[in-house]
Parts: C-alpha cells; structure tokens; sequence
C-alpha cells in the first residue's frame, strides 16, 4: 500500500486522476480517497495539519510499518527551473531546527536536495534549498508508522525569486503536478515495490492463521507458533506439517511436535548449500 | 555503487573528505551534524537499506582503541581492536552487524591520526611489550580501501612502530597498497574463508573463493605474514567434507611457512542480534536450524558445535603447527533453551 499527502486540493487532482482515485465513503476530517493500493488524503497547509492527516489516515486504515508514504507538493527555490521536480534528502525545520534524513532507497530520475519547511510563506528563498510548508509535519510523523525508506518527499517547483507564490492560483498548480506525473509513477511504483518487500518479511507464515483460529494458544503460544512456522517456511516449505498433530487442540502441544520436527530436519542452507 | 555521502559539517574541509569525495564523483552529497542522526534513528530497516546503502565521512571523538573481548587473539598478550570503519559494503547473512546496528550505511572515521595517537599512548602504557591491535572488527579492513587508503595509512604508521602488530581482516581483493609497497613482520593480512557452497549462499556480494585466493597468493608472495580465518564455521551435513577441501585449496595457494595464524570458531551470535537478524531475514535457513543459547549466544547445539570445532581443527592441523592455531573459544554452557 502507497499513502499519498497532499497539502491542497489542486496538487491532489492531477494524482487522483491518473491514479483514479476514489473518494472514501464514510464522513472524515479530512478529504481520503483511495484504490486498491493507494490512499490519498489531502491535509491543508501547514506542518499541523500535515502530521494530523497523516495520522489520521493512519489510525482509521491501519496496517503495519510495511506501508510506503509519499508526500507530493509545491515548493520555492531560488535558483531551480519552475515545473522542475526533486526528492527531499534532508528535511529541516526552519523553526526548530530539527533535521531529517530520507534515505537514498529509489532509483530514479529525479535527483534529491534540501528541503527546508517553513511556517510562513518564504519570500526570501535564502538558501539553496527547497521551501515548503508541510514535510517537518509529514515526516517524523509517518516515520512512527513505517520504517524511513518507504517515506519519501517529492517537491515541485512553484516559485521563486522570479515568480511570487501569490501568483499561483489552482489551475496552475494542478498544471505544475500533472506535468511531473510520469516522475510521480516512477516514486510510486518503487515505494509500492519496496513495500511489498517488505510486507513479505511481516507476513505471516502459512498455516498460522489457520491453526490460530482453529486451536487455543495463548498470547505468548501464538508468537513462538509464528516463529516454528518462519523455521519450517525457511527449512522446508513444501513439507506437510507433522501427522502428529492431528486431533491436538492445546496450543502449547502442537508447539512442542512442531518444534521437535523442526529440529529433526537437516539444516540445509538455500541457493548454493549442498542439500542434505 | 555508492549513491550518497554524508558529511560531517565539522569535517567538510577535511582533505581525506576531499580526496574521498573526488573518488565518489556520481555521489549525491548531503551535509549532516553528527552522524548518528542519519546512522542511528530508529524508524530504518536494515534489509531494505542494504540495497542502497550510502557513506558516511565522520569525526570520531573518543574510544578509538578498546580491549578485545576475552579469548581474542592471535597469540599476543595484549589484544585490542579499533573501528575506523563501521558496517561493511558484503552482505554477509551470518554477520553480526546486522543485529547491531539500525543502519546498513557504513560510517568512516576520517581522522586516522587520531587513532594512530590513541594506538601510541596503548604501546606506552605497555612498554617494552608487543601489542596487537584489530582493525576489522566492526568492518571490512580492506573492502574500502580505494575510496578510503586507511590500510595505506595505517602500514606507513605500523612499519615505524615494530612492537605494535596489525591485523587486517578481510574479504575483499583490494590489496594493491600492500603490493605497492615493502612488506614487515608486524602487520598481518588476514583472509576470511567458508568454503565455496557456503559463501555462495551466505555472502552477498563478496568475492568468490577463488578470487580471494588469488589475492591471498599475491600478498603472501610479496612476503607480508599472512592469517587465515575460518570463522564462522557453518553447518551443513557434508560440512567436514566442504572444509577439508576449503582447507586443501588453501594449502595449494599458500604454503603452511607463510602462514602467520589460523583461526577458527563456530557460528554464534549475541542473543538479541540473533532475534533482530531472524526478524530481519525470517525466510533464511541458517538461522531456522536448531540453535540453542550459550552464555548469551545462540549456537549450534553444543555436541554439534564441539564436533565442527573438533574435526575442522583436526584438518586445518594437517597443515599448520599448533603454535599458529588460534580457535575460539567456546562460550561456557548454559541452559539450553
């Protein structure tokens, strides 16, 4: 799943087009549109409301730490091409002067710059950086739901010494974002990629679920049943589990003939291993 | 490849960060404060970042030179190591660093001098005494050796100080500075081994066997003492069979006179980095065998692990003296569980 933030209506338009996005249905605080593996919530401006989207977005879909994020919007700079587009590779609060990192995780077109987020609108464009609104709120906050290479910040430029962000209006910053739609697919498709990845390695194994719900395992049963299954997963995948276990129902019993399987198999290593 | 390198701001005029970044002419840089903020927040999975892991230029501001932990050695009395590296470009799956650290970027300590002052002030406090110090313990000693020359560095400082023995551990082939230049008594090249079937499933991205023979064959040839490490020894059923003819390939590269120290020791980590490793990679059949927990460590049972040490042992001393045999020693034993 790939969770998109925008701060305006007009830079989320073009993305729910091409995308083709649908809006939720329930009533939410914030605008949330969705498809099968992208979520898009638009925030307001601001670092507040972008936290607070992002958040929200969080806490009534849900999920694991396996979810890429992606926040998508305009920027001044003071030297850079309107329409030109860049990932953030360091993130600071110009208020507080906090810093982050987004790690080098894509390979893509677009190279990667300072980002600078601010709370007022930055006229001056001091240094050679990026000035935005929203991703000091963006990213520390769905870096406590997901792990850092699947949260990146895509900024295209606005304005700038030469062009005073009071010129822009929707129109043309629905224009700006749909000229950099094809860099925005290549981010999606590889944050939607490295998600799966990494959703794989949270997944849990075969036959859990079946044997959680059909038998009594504590707490504590239940996570040393996940990792028996990770064992068997990695030692012998195809192999049935053991004809002991049927007709036990006691979590803590079939623990203990899984474990002694387990540890009855040869250990072969995979790809290069001579098998046992 | 690297595609980014992080900067230390304190150390952006540093001429080792210059000549650094000049061999990294495709790398994007980034200006940081200290690097723990890029190396160490908690939100980063290692696995993924190993993909794309970047570079590091840092100041390291005290601990240059630690005590190794008990039993390590190469027949010295006083063992130490250093770390002006850590991580290490090879994707190893039996490495410890996984477990350890957060990030997979690696970091460099750019202020070798530093090291080498903290490395006198060791000989002084021993005088008149040998002392040696490990320089691949939290990293690859030679791996980065085009990018970094601390190897280079490190010779010209060693050859001046004759009681003070070096250790390099690697896996890597990068071995033209030691070729370059005249070789001394106290610095020891020290190669990394698992036979050929293990290495191709463990060791992502490292040099074949072959290629790091070759290597080990240049150096010796050129006359630098060399080690030969074995260690982890991994498991597999034919795994006397795999090492003895690890061991017999060696032995046709190098003869048994050049060998300065061999060392062995089972597969082992730390019980919290085995937990972090087996979440990392639940789908690796090395950490799904039966391990069981020795003195804080998770092993191979402890009948297996006597059994590899013993008969890999017995192999390796077909070929070498007892004197130039160092294995590890074995954790006491606790309750197994």
């Amino acid at each position: 799943m790939l969770r998109i933030l925008t701060a305006l209506a007009s830079e989320a338009r073009p993305i729910l087009d091409h995308f083709r996005l649908r809006a939720m249905r329930a009533e939410h605080p914030f605008r949330l549109y969705e498809s099968s593996d992208i979520q898009l919530v638009v925030s307001g401006i601001g670092k507040v409301p972008a936290a607070a989207a992002a958040a929200y977005l969080q806490a009534s879909t849900g999920g694991g730490r396996q979810h890429a994020w992606l926040n998508v919007g305009i920027a001044g700079h003071p030297s850079l091409a309107l329409g030109e587009a860049r990932l953030a590779n360091k993130i600071v609060d110009f208020a507080t002067g906090k810093v982050w990192y987004p790690p080098p995780s894509l390979v893509t077109g677009l190279e990667r710059t300072l980002v600078t987020c601010v709370d007022r609108v930055e006229k001056n464009y001091a240094a050679s950086s990026l000035y935005e609104m929203e991703t000091a709120g963006f990213y520390p906050t769905v870096c406590r739901f997901s792990t850092a290479e699947l949260v990146q910040c895509l900024k295209i430029v606005s304005d700038g010494p030469e062009q005073a962000p009071e010129s822009l209006n929707a129109a043309a910053v629905d224009a700006l974002v749909r000229a950099q739609l094809p860099a925005i697919q290549e981010v999606a498709e590889q944050l939607l990629f490295l998600s799966a990845e990494a959703r794989r390695a949270e997944e849990p194994p075969a036959d859990h679920s079946r044997l959680v719900q059909a038998h009594r395992f504590t707490r504590s049963e239940e996570r040393i049943l996940r990792l028996l299954l990770e064992r068997r997963g990695a030692l012998a995948p195809d192999a049935p589990l053991p004809a002991e276990l049927t007709g036990i129902t006691r979590g803590s019993e079939i623990n203990k003939i899984l474990e002694n399987w387990l540890n009855s198999l040869p250990m072969a290593l995979r790809g290069g291993g001579k098998p046992a | 490849m690297i595609p980014t390198l992080y900067i230390e701001e304190e150390i952006a005029g540093h001429p080792r960060v210059q000549t650094i970044a000049s061999r990294l002419p495709k790398a994007e840089q980034v200006a940081c404060g200290r690097y723990g903020e890029v190396f160490n927040p908690k939100a980063q999975s290692f696995r993924l970042q190993k993909a794309r892991s970047a570079l590091i230029l840092a100041r390291k501001h005290s601990g240059f030179v630690l005590p190794t932990p008990e039993g390590y050695g190469i027949g010295g009395e006083n063992n130490y190591y250093f770390s002006h590296l850590l991580n290490c470009p090879y994707d190893c799956r039996y490495c410890f660093l996984q477990g350890m650290y957060r990030s997979a970027h690696q970091v460099l300590f750019v202020n070798y001098e530093d090291f080498f002052a903290a490395i006198e002030a060791i000989l002084a406090q021993h005088p008149g005494e040998d002392c040696t110090f490990f320089s691949g313990y939290d990293g690859d000693s030679l791996a980065f050796e085009g990018i970094t020359g601390f190897a280079a560095a490190a010779l010209a400082f060693f050859r001046r100080h004759p009681r003070a023995w070096l250790e390099l551990r690697t896996k890597s082939t990068h071995v033209a500075p030691l070729l370059e230049v005249e070789p001394f008594p106290n610095a020891v090249v020290a190669f990394s081994f698992t036979p050929e079937e293990i290495s191709a499933a463990l060791e992502h991205g490292v040099p074949s066997v072959e290629r790091r023979l070759r290597a080990l064959a240049q150096v010796a040839q050129r006359g630098w003492p060399v080690g030969l490490r074995f260690d982890p020894l991994i498991y597999q059923e034919d795994f006397l069979h795999q090492y003895e003819g690890l061991f017999r390939r060696v032995f046709e590269t190098v003869s048994p006179e050049q060998v300065h120290s061999a060392s062995l020791g089972p597969f082992r980590l730390p019980t919290g980095f085995f937990k972090t490793v087996r979440r990392l990679y639940p789908e690796e059949p090395l950490f799904a065998g039966q391990m069981e927990k020795h003195g804080g460590m998770v092993s191979y049972p402890r009948a297996l692990e006597e059994e590899m040490v013993s008969r890999c042992s017995e192999a390796l001393l077909r070929y070498i003296s007892p004197e130039a045999f160092f294995p590890c020693p074995l954790p006491e034993p606790t309750n197994a569980s």
